[in-house]
């Protein structure tokens, strides 16, 4: 998941994709796509406040 | 870990037992003193809480006095692990067991451990030595995943999932699977998964907040971890400025300037996505796990709303 998560950070345009249901990740399971799309939004929009503050 | 609905729980109660099955087994009074006040500086018992919110989903005629007794000897384990992993680690120094003669903060933590056992062993209820069981398997899972912690042998997400999954996976399952148990006698594999996921993905969102706590993190963060494992890949050069600050063995407000700044180096470098992603993952594969149990819709639903859309 490493490897996912640094090629999402570093393709902001993927993840976009990802987030919005136009894109996949190949070889990953269900659960794990929505975790990581819960974890960006969660990060980056509702909860941003909570890690960062 | 606290959950979300507004349960019926009496936290001063689950106290209560908990101090009266200290009374029940100590007449010296200065021991019994110093285990009151170990009990009385937890100021939340979220483990009773799972244990109360399944036994209750599984069954909603529970002999309640039984329950609380039961509620009690969980959050007694717990205790008992949370001192050892003080004492093992030596952090924490703000709890009463850490300023105390270290021989007796050991004694009181053996004594707290066992001090649980016995107690399930005085149920009236018809599934005593099963729940017996539960706690002796999942105490000793918790023990094996606590060795692999100290003996630091993670080194990959793989296997620090699994340590995380014994370490603390096994406490949250214990207090769902003693629950289920003592209210209908059966055992459930999906309880047992879910419950493991949520105290990984609980786990996840502790290691976090404790990288910031002061005295604590430059212990912690050169333990392996998540985080850790993710710097060490060195993605990107803000990784490698943070493994820098992790060697340096100075605080992160020192080497950073404040708290934003270093959150802000956290989230750069992905530390803070990646722990983000994995807490959800494992809130992922609970929620799926929890679905598939042979339950009533609002039951799930309860079940659901406690534990995953917090």
């Amino acid at each position: 998941m490493q490897e996912i998560v640094n090629f999402l950070i570093e393709n902001p345009d993927v993840l976009e994709k990802v987030v919005n249901g136009q894109a996949s990740l190949i070889g990953v399971e269900l659960e794990e796509l929505l975790g990581i799309i819960d974890g960006f939004v969660d990060t980056l929009s509702a909860n941003y406040s909570y890690w960062l503050s | 870990m606290a959950l979300k609905s507004e349960l019926l729980l009496n936290k001063v109660q689950v106290a209560m037992f908990m101090k009266d099955a200290v009374e029940r087994s100590v007449d010296w009074l200065y021991l019994r003193n110093l285990l009151h006040r170990f009990i009385e500086s937890k100021q939340t018992f979220p483990f009773a809480e799972l244990c109360y919110l399944h036994a209750n989903v599984f069954n909603s005629e529970n002999d309640e006095e039984e329950l609380y007794k039961l509620m009690a000897a969980v959050e007694l384990l717990v205790l008992a692990f949370d001192m050892f992993d003080d004492l093992e680690d030596l952090d924490n120094f703000t709890e009463p067991w850490m300023d105390i003669d270290r021989g007796e903060a050991i004694n009181s933590s053996s004594f707290l451990y066992t001090l649980s056992l016995s107690h399930i062993h005085s149920l009236l209820s018809p599934y005593r030595s099963e729940i017996l069981g539960l706690f002796l398997e999942y105490a000793l899972q918790a023990m094996k995943g606590q060795h692999i912690d100290l003996a630091n042998a993670v080194k990959t997400e793989k296997e620090c999932l699994q340590m995380m999954r014994w370490k603390s996976g096994s406490l949250t399952a214990l207090a769902a699977e003693a629950g289920v148990m003592f209210a209908c006698g059966k055992r459930y594999e999906e309880v047992k998964e879910y419950g493991h996921q949520v105290g990984i993905a609980g786990q996840i969102e502790n290691d976090y907040k404790g990288l910031f706590t002061p005295h604590k993190q430059d212990r912690k963060f050169l333990k392996p971890s998540l985080a850790l494992l993710y710097l060490q890949r060195k993605f990107n050069q803000t990784s490698v400025d943070i493994l820098q600050y992790v060697h340096s063995g100075k605080d992160f407000d020192e080497y950073f300037g404040s708290i934003v700044a270093f959150k802000e180096k956290l989230l750069e470098a992905g530390v803070t996505q990646y722990l983000n992603v994995m807490k959800h993952i494992a809130l992922k594969k609970a929620e799926t796990y929890i679905k598939k149990l042979p339950l009533p819709a609002e039951k799930l639903d309860e079940l659901l709303t406690n534990l995953i859309k917090k």
